[in-house]
């Protein structure tokens, strides 16, 4: 990947003091978060929570209510996908990635396709996107034909397209919302090795999931929230499941409204 | 089994069999007038069938033909220069467009009510400004040449066709507008993640849609030297009708330019063997039904086995 030089200057993304409701659900209560390039944070939680609805104001799927999302300290507008990904934030979603009447690489390339020719003529260069495609999937150690339809492909395939994806659009950081839950033992193993493959190549990944063992088998900090709080926080190393289990019960609630620094 | 090559030998049948009625089917003269007469369809189709592979429905384009049509005859009844009143006649259908987009991408009205809306609408205001009464005019040549002239032999009409299909089809195939089309069609929602402005996309299909019609209603003009108001009746079902019949998804993001050109085809074919044959014209109306039943079938089953 082409942003070694990025990894060496730290960069830091940070949602400060963010509150979101839906009605009356207040489904984010003041969460403060932070992910620097080249570390894995998990974000875990039980269902309801608010993990997702934190990872969507990342894509601009949702606007927060209150918070500001900072890059590098300096605060930054994410009015939608288009702005989150210009920031060079890549979100690859469980179920709502990809184009099925579009091939693997259209897919890969979709909203950042490759052009050649005066740009108001928006010409595709289809051998160079074929190309790239194939040298990603090579990557990736797939064995797909980038010209396929998406449509037909396991769900584990699918994945890989998705992080294809993020690779071309060399993004500083990359979140993920629940990236293994509908994968069997082999592709699990697969996407967290590209997880903290993406790590090593210097970006900053937030993984959301409920599997504490992916968690702690490659995250190197934990954020555990609750009700839309956050309700503690723990270097991976110095903790185990069964503290993380207990703050997301409830027990000892530290880092309460989470001030805290790294 | 592929669409496009199903529709080939359907159609290579039908010739056949009119042929054998009626031999003067096959003449030169003959299958050039039938492509006169899918060419103003053919002209509107081309907007529907891209509108339809983003997602959208567009009932209004009947009313966009009319639109067309009247504003470009009244443009020349005050004497405007010919590029002036064509020019005008487009805006039209491109302003019927934009309503249209606004209506359905952003504010999120139901496209079949929408453009339902704005098919009364249009022609009624087009009824109420005419009286009703067709507008005729001592056209000057060049713009009458767009509808009854003919280059090596070719009508004109069947020029233009030909060339909104060459055009779009290398816009579809070989632009991102192409793919940004496709992918809004499939899921627009999933297209708006990945940076694309869906809402606009499909606005921008819409004003292709609403040209195009006017574009055709100025042929309609050129070709018969009048704006009658009844020009576009109906067009909204018979281009769909095609659309579907050349194999375009009704649930969107599926859907070629050619196949579409099959089923325009088919239908001008089906309806001057009726005629040459002599045929009961109410059998072309059942049989063009049948067929589009039969189109909506295989797209819905295709759809169910590929869902998952
Ligand atoms: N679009 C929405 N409209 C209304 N309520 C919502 C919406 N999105 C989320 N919520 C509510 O906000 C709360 C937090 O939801 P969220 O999806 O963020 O939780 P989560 O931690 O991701 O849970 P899970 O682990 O089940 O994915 C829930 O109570 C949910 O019902
Ligand atoms: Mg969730």
């Amino acid at each position: 990947m082409e942003n070694k030089e990025e990894a060496s200057v730290n960069n830091i993304l940070e949602i400060r003091g963010m509150s979101k409701s839906f009605g009356s659900i207040k489904a984010v209560d003041n969460v403060s978060l932070k992910v620097k390039t080249g570390e894995i944070v998990a974000v875990v939680g039980p269902n309801g929570a608010g993990k997702s609805t934190v990872m969507h104001t990342l894509s601009g799927v949702i606007r927060p209510d209150q918070g500001a999302i900072l890059i590098d300290d300096s605060p930054v507008k994410i009015r939608g996908p288009k702005d989150s990904r210009q920031l060079g934030i890549e979100i690859v979603y469980q179920n709502l990635a990809l184009i099925n009447t579009l091939s693997v690489a259209s897919n890969i390339h979709l909203g950042r396709e490759i052009l050649r020719g005066p740009s108001f003529l928006s010409w595709l260069d289809t051998d160079e996107m074929q190309t790239t495609s194939r040298r990603l999937i090579t990557q990736l150690k797939l064995n797909l034909d980038p010209a396929q339809p998406v449509e037909g492909l396991s769900g584990g395939q699918r994945q890989a397209v998705a992080l294809a994806r993020a690779i071309f659009h060399q993004a500083r950081f990359a979140v993920f919302d629940e990236p293994t839950a509908a994968l069997g033992v082999i592709e699990t193993r697969a996407t967290l090795k590209v997880i903290e493959d993406f790590r090593d190549h210097g970006l900053g990944v937030i993984v959301v999931s409920h599997n504490l063992e992916d968690v702690f088998s490659i995250t190197d900090r934990i954020v555990a929230m609750r009700a839309g709080r956050v309700v503690g926080e723990r270097l991976t190393k110095m903790t185990s499941p069964d503290e993380i289990v207990g703050l997301m019960l409830g027990g000892d609630v530290d880092g309460e409204n989470t001030e805290w620094s790294m | 089994m592929n669409r496009q090559v199903f529709l080939v030998i359907a159609l290579i049948l039908l010739c056949t069999l009119i042929t054998v009625g009626q031999p003067r089917f096959l003449t030169v003269y003959n299958l050039l007038n039938v492509l006169e007469q899918a060419a103003v369809i053919g002209i509107v189709s081309a907007g529907v069938v891209m509108l339809m592979i983003g997602g959208g429905f567009d009932l209004s384009v009947g009313s966009g033909v009319v639109l067309g049509a009247y504003i470009v005859a009244t443009a020349f009844k005050n004497e405007l220069p010919t590029s002036l009143a064509i020019s005008l006649a487009l805006l039209g259908g491109a302003a019927l467009g934009v309503v249209n987009g606004i209506g359905i991408a952003h504010l999120g009205i139901p496209s079949l009510i929408m453009t339902l809306g704005t098919l009364y609408a249009i022609r009624g205001g087009v009824l109420y400004l005419s009286g009703g009464e067709t507008i005729g005019y001592r056209f000057p040549d060049v713009f009458t040449f767009i509808g009854k002239g003919d280059v090596v032999e070719l009508p004109m009409p069947v020029i233009i066709v030909a060339l909104v299909y060459i055009v779009f089809f290398v816009i579809m195939k070989k632009t991102s507008f192409g793919q940004y089309t496709i992918a809004v069609g499939t899921d627009s929602e999933t297209a708006w993640r990945a940076g694309i402005n869906a809402k606009r996309h499909l606005t921008t299909l819409y004003v292709i849609s609403g040209t195009l019609a006017a574009l055709a209603g100025i042929v309609l003009t050129a070709r018969i030297d009048a704006a009658t108001v009844r020009f576009g009746e109906n067009y909204e079902l018979q281009c769909i009708a095609a659309v579907v019949i050349g194999g375009t998804s009704l649930f969107g993001g599926r859907g070629t330019l050619p196949g579409t050109v099959l089923g325009v085809l088919f239908l001008a074919i089906v309806h001057n063997g009726i005629n040459l044959l002599g045929v009961s014209p109410f059998l072309a109306v059942f049989a063009i039904g049948a067929l589009l039943l039969f189109s909506a079938t295989i797209d819905v089953a295709a759809t169910l086995t590929k869902r998952t």
